[in-house]
């Protein structure tokens, strides 16, 4: 620009010079300035194009006379020329320059900083590249010729000045400083000053390179703020870190982690992990860190304790991790978390428990202290304890503490200390203990044996015992003792544990007041039961519900009852039955609240159910906080006296209704004025006065006329005495006028404490009596010789006792007693030895009335039989009830039955033996047939097997016929066997028709030998009925025997016996025997059954009279008649078996 | 060829009835039998007949009573009485009568055949005669 000035002002001046020479050189000047426009806007060539035109137009218009001027000055043109050609080549010079220029901006327009450059003086922006624009938001255009920190405004942490002459001294200044974008926002950049001079030294601009460094430096900053806040991490959090080395050699801890165990870092580092545990414990800290060191990666945790460096314990949580680092170092990461707060609670919460059980289980606090001491010790992890106490029974005044009870830890040794606690006593304020003791506050000690307070620092020192706490027992605000504990750590003051143990403490108060409540309340209740238990008087305890819960011996002595028959049972269960509804409704009233005490009699019930009168009073116990409300009973046993009042009502009541319903009078009157006081009704209705009308009587005024002055002196010489009554027969006047009988029993009846003398007596009306003696003399003497000279024995006896009481002549007789001797006798000792059970069971059932046949045992010793009447004659009014006997003698009516029935019996065997050998020849008979056909058969097989040709068909034809006939001969055998038999009768339900089958079988023989031809029509379909086979068939042999006979013996008639079987009308089956002999007798068919009746020649007259007997046993009958047209038919007929009589049959 | 003896056997008892036909038949004899004694007289073989076997307790007539109308008839038959009732009375009466043989229930094989022997033999000997 500057050389386009001076050539334009170099143009000017040629211009000038031209336009005063010549025309030429104002054409010159035209010409320059057509290069110099080229040289504007035209590259270097087109600037030399037009350079090179403008000279050859100029030369050629001076050399050209077309134009004219050519005399012009060559020089002039030359000027020209060499102007407009030196312009050319100034301009593409300038245009050469200003091309390296533009390239050199380009190549800083390519570069990403941003660069500019400023005036020195004004801070004017000269140059602004490419960079300044992306950075900064503005075009080079709005850029350039601004105030470069204006625009920017830029915020320079120096003073301008000041770098301003740093960049004069040295040229150049380096620094961050905070520019801001076009949209506002800071850019923080690195920026690079350097100075440019101009040709003069002079300070012309200021060339500015920045950097934007805004997201290197925030990444900068995180980073710086992450590994801070790692830093703070490790080193504050409230975790400890360590890392350790697989030997157990600390590698590195964190700050916090030191300092929770009262450690530098450094102190730490390097030395082994196990340090800062428990000896006892450095085993299971190996083990633990050997599982974390088995698996790689793997977390573990566990819960230990810790050793500060000042020796106290911290409680830590530890997670630990193995991992391996480069280079193969395995290293173990553990992180402790202190759960000290926590275990010590858990500790606290486990004393406080402990200790509540062991009191809870223990008696006395002698007895729970032990347990008390050690679950506080090794729940709190103390090492010592001691229980101090002091003797409040035998010095209540001012006792001293004495130590009461001492606790070690099992590993603890320290005999001296407790030696010295044992013989130490304290005082209130002395020691500390003493301190505790009456302040009533727990006190921590850090270190007992610096403590210049605690008296028995010497010792404790020697045992090893140092942080200590001594806490009151209290009840309410009184200290009842103290207890103290130690331990061989020294131990920060925990006012946690403190408030526990004064807990526990108020709790042991607590426990005391309750204990000594107890013994007192045992005391009390002592005496109580003592009371109740020697009571006289009986004593229950009652719930509301009304069961016994006490009841003390006087109680049970009352009731007859052990204690347990008592309580437990409900009042009413002991009640008698007829107060129980009052009973319940007096408990209702207790319940409700409505009663609160009574008292009433009643009757209870003993054991053995007998009554006891009782006088109860109860009262209602309210209920209090601890018990329910319960009924307390004071029993007194008024059963004598209950007896002896009712007896003397009730004897008084006897006497009042005897008096009063008997039926003779009885009447009292004062011996003063002799007027009647009382009279009964039988006395009113024998006077015909009424009671209130005897009052206004004396004896003497309705006495007859003619009996009065005898009375009179009767009256007064038993008034006088010593006499003190008479009894006369006297005559009333009644008061109708009519004369009354009386028997009078008069008697004096002394004072007494509550009834002054008066007199009674007893009226007997006698006048029927004395009119009906002489009817009754008249005919008790005709009944009494009636009585005795009856030809039977009557006798009366007693009703109770059963002794005789009269016995007429023909009963002194019979008996062979007298009437006195009898009245010694009971009728059972008279009663025959074998009727004396039948007679004893009549008496028991009160049998009478009917005729009785019984033997009697005679005074001689002989046997009476007679049949005996018995009767009951009710009392009458002179005499009781009694019994009365008729007695008919029949000892020789008997014997002669007893000798039938004998007789009977005898016969009746005998005809069975008879029937059997009657038919011996054709039981000979049916027995011979079949061996006979045996024999024959056997015979005629050994022929026919003997033959030449053994013929074997007639062979077995023969042994089957053997077979047969030799079946057929046992079946005989066994129908006789059947009926010789001896058995017991036996009843069976049989066929009739089978056993008439038979029977005909067993008498066949015996009717062909005779000649008599059978028919037989029974009946089919026959019911059975139940019998005795035997005897039923003896019957019919019996029958078909007699009939044989009745024909074989009339002679040359027809001999036909017909043997019917068949029901009647009845339904009963019946059994016919019809015969053609010479028939009955129609006037003998009754006798025909009685035993010994007979027709035949050798009969003895007993088979019909035993054949009817077994008929009618078996509940049928046997009847004979007369057949048509001749002969006899018997029928014997048997009930089927449904309609036997109830006491035969199945 | 001697023609065979015929022997009639005369019981009610069935048994005894069939056993004896058997054993007459087994000793070479032909038997005749007969329930009754009225059956044998009824019968038109009973000329044939060389001996007459029959019990003496029969419904209707007995052996004995048969013997009896056998020789009233003319034409007797030696007759040999079977009993099952021994009766010795009966026994004499029946032999003075004629009776060949009386024997009682149960009889052997040997007295029977005893008996036939005796009761055939005269008659077998008179037709050898003749």
């Amino acid at each position: 620009v500057l050389f386009l000035v001076v050539t334009a002002a170099l143009a000017c001046a040629i211009f000038v010079a031209e336009m005063m020479t010549s025309e030429k050189l104002t054409a010159a000047l035209f010409y320059v300035l057509v290069v110099l426009f080229a040289a504007r806007f035209c590259n270097p060539r087109g600037v030399l194009l037009v350079g090179a035109g403008c000279v050859g137009l100029t030369v050629l218009a001076n050399v050209s006379p077309i134009f004219g001027g050519a005399e012009a000055s060559a020089l002039k043109t030359m000027i020209g020329a060499a102007v407009i050609g030196l312009t050319t080549f100034l301009a593409l010079q300038s245009r050469s320059a200003e091309a390296t220029l533009r390239e050199q901006a380009g190549l800083l327009d390519l570069t990403h900083d941003s660069i500019a450059a400023r005036r020195f003086d004004d801070d004017v922006i000269t140059y602004w590249n490419r960079g300044a624009e992306e950075l900064y938001g503005w075009s080079r255009a709005e850029a350039v010729g601004r105030v470069g920190s204006e625009l920017r405004k830029t915020d320079i942490p120096l003073p301008l000045d000041e770098i301003k002459a740093e960049l004069l001294r040295v040229g150049r200044w380096e620094g961050e400083l905070v520019n801001n974008k076009r949209d506002g926002t800071p850019v923080l950049v690195t920026s690079r000053w350097s100075l440019r001079r101009d040709r003069h030294g002079r300070p012309a601009e200021i060339l500015v390179t920045s950097n934007d460094i805004t997201e290197r430096k925030r990444a900068e900053q995180a980073l710086r703020d992450s590994e801070e806040q790692w830093r703070e991490v490790f080193e504050h959090n409230p975790v400890m870190y360590f890392m350790v080395s697989a030997t157990g050699t600390v590698l590195s801890v964190n700050a916090f982690g030191a300092a929770q165990l009262g450690y530098t870092v450094t102190e730490l580092i390097g030395q082994s992990v196990l340090s800062v545990f428990f000896e006892e414990e450095r085993e299971l800290v190996k083990s633990h860190v050997a599982t974390c060191l088995g698996e790689l990666g793997y977390p573990h945790s566990w819960e230990i304790r810790k050793i500060r460096k000042d020796g106290t314990v911290l409680w830590v949580r530890e997670n630990g991790k193995a991992v391996r680092r480069s280079g193969d170092d395995v290293i173990v990461l553990i992180a402790c978390e202190d759960i000290t707060e926590r275990k010590r609670g858990e500790q606290r919460v486990a004393a406080a428990y402990a200790v509540t059980r062991v009191l809870a289980e223990a008696d006395s606090l002698a007895a729970a202290a032990p347990e008390m001491l050690r679950a506080i010790g090794e729940n709190l992890e103390w090492d010592w304890g001691a229980l101090w106490n002091f003797d409040r029974e035998r010095e209540p005044e001012g006792a001293p503490l004495r130590c009461d009870c001492l606790w070690r830890a099992p590993d603890i040794e320290a005999a001296e200390f407790a030696a010295v606690t044992r013989q130490r006593t304290y005082v209130p304020d002395e020691g500390m203990l003493g301190q505790v003791w009456r302040s009533a506050e727990p006190i921590w000690m850090v270190d007992a044996t610096t403590e210049p307070q605690f008296l028995r620092a010497a010792a404790a020192a020697k045992a090893g015992l140092h942080s200590g706490v001594i806490f009151p027992i209290l009840l309410d605000t009184e200290p009842l003792g103290v207890v103290e504990f130690f331990s061989h750590a020294a131990r920060e003051p925990d006012p946690e544990q403190l408030a526990t143990l004064s807990a526990i403490g108020s709790q042991i108060g607590q426990f005391i007041k309750r204990r000594r409540a107890e013994a007192g309340l045992r005391a009390s209740e002592e005496r109580w039961r003592r009371l109740f238990e020697t009571s006289a008087a009986g004593m229950a305890l009652t719930r509301l519900d009304g069961v016994f819960t006490a009841a003390n011996p006087a109680l049970q002595q009352m009731l007859g009852r052990a204690e347990e028959e008592i309580v437990g049972h409900s009042v009413l269960e002991l009640n008698s039955e007829d107060e129980r509804a009052a009973t319940a409704e007096a408990l209702t009233k207790y319940r409700s609240g409505w009663l609160a005490e009574r008292q009433v009699q009643k009757k209870y019930l003993k054991k053995d159910g007998a009554p006891v009168w009782l006088n109860i009073t109860t009262t209602l116990v309210p209920a209090t906080e601890t018990a329910a409300p319960f009924l307390q009973s004071v029993y007194m046993d008024i059963t004598e006296r209950v007896h002896f009042e009712a007896a003397l009502r009730a004897s008084e009541e006897r006497w009042r209704a005897m008096v009063e319903t008997a039926p003779v009078g009885i009447v009292t009157f004062d011996s003063a004025h002799r007027r009647y006081v009382t009279a009964n009704r039988s006395f009113q209705l024998m006077t015909g006065y009424a009671e209130d009308e005897l009052r206004n009587l004396t004896p003497l005024e309705i006495t007859h006329e003619d009996d009065r002055e005898r009375l009179r002196s009767h009256v007064d010489r038993i008034v006088a005495g010593p006499q003190d009554h008479y009894r006369i027969e006297k005559r009333y006047r009644h008061r109708d006028g009519e004369t009354v009988w009386a028997d009078i029993s008069t008697f004096v009846v002394r004072a007494t404490d509550s009834t002054p003398a008066f007199l009674g007596a007893v009226a007997v009306d006698i006048t029927d009596h004395k009119r009906a003696e002489a009817a009754l003399r008249t005919s008790e003497e005709r009944w009494r010789a009636m009585f005795e000279t009856a030809p039977v024995g009557i006798a009366t006896f007693d009703f109770e006792r059963r002794k005789y009481l009269t016995a007429n002549a023909s009963f002194q007789r019979m008996t062979g007693y007298t009437e006195t001797e009898l009245q010694n006798l009971t009728t059972l000792e008279i009663t025959h030895e074998d009727d004396r059970a039948a007679m004893q069971e009549r008496i028991d059932t009160g049998a009478v009335g009917f005729l009785q046949r019984k033997r009697y045992r005679r005074k001689d010793g002989e046997t009476l039989w007679a049949d005996v009447t018995s009767f009951v004659v009710p009392a009458t009014d002179g005499t009781p009830a009694f019994r009365g006997t008729v007695v008919v003698d029949i000892t020789d009516r008997r014997r002669a039955e007893e000798a039938l029935q004998q007789a009977e019996a005898d016969l009746a065997r005998l005809n069975r033996v008879m029937i059997l050998g009657e038919m011996t020849a054709t039981i000979a008979h049916e027995v011979n047939q079949p061996i006979a056909a045996v024999i024959t058969n056997a015979n005629a097989g050994l022929r026919w097997l003997g033959a030449r040709q053994p013929d074997l068909e007639e062979v077995r034809q023969a042994l089957g016929r053997i077979v047969r006939d030799g079946t057929r001969a046992g079946e005989v055998i066994r129908r006789i066997r059947a009926l010789a038999r001896k058995l017991p009768p036996r009843q069976e339900r049989l066929d009739i028709n089978e056993a008439i089958r038979d029977v005909i079988s067993l008498t066949q023989t015996e009717m062909q030998r005779n000649g008599v031809q059978l028919h037989s029509r029974l009946a089919g379909g026959l019911p059975l009925v139940s019998a005795d086979r035997v005897q039923l068939q003896q019957v019919m042999i019996n029958l078909i025997v007699n009939a044989i006979e009745a024909m074989t013996g009339a002679g040359d008639g027809p001999r036909e016996l017909t043997i019917v079987s068949g029901t009647d009308n009845a339904n009963d089956v019946l059994v016919e025997m019809q015969d053609t002999g010479p028939g009955l007798d129609p006037e003998k068919v009754d006798q025909l059954f009685q035993s010994f009746y007979t027709t035949k020649r050798d009969g003895i007259g007993m088979g019909l009279a035993i054949s009817r007997s077994i008929a009618e046993a078996h509940g049928g009958r046997l009847m004979a008649a007369r057949n048509r047209p001749r002969g006899a038919v018997f029928r014997l007929t048997l009930p089927i078996e449904e309609t036997l009589p109830g006491g035969r049959g199945r | 060829v001697p023609r065979k003896a015929v022997i009639a056997i005369v019981d009610d008892d069935h048994s005894v009835r069939e056993a004896l036909t058997s054993l007459i038949r087994s000793l070479g004899y032909v038997a005749m039998a007969f329930e009754s004694a009225e059956d044998l007289l009824k019968s038109k073989r009973r000329r044939s007949v060389s001996c007459v076997i029959a019990d003496v307790q029969m419904p209707g007539m007995t052996g004995f009573e048969l013997h009896n109308r056998l020789l009233s008839s003319g034409e007797p038959i030696p007759t040999i009485l079977i009993t099952a009732f021994p009766d010795d009375r009966a026994r004499e009466r029946a032999l003075q009568a004629g009776v060949s043989c009386y024997l009682t229930k149960p009889f052997s094989e040997d007295e029977l055949l005893a008996c036939m022997r005796l009761t055939l033999a005269p008659r077998e000997a008179g037709v050898r005669d003749s």
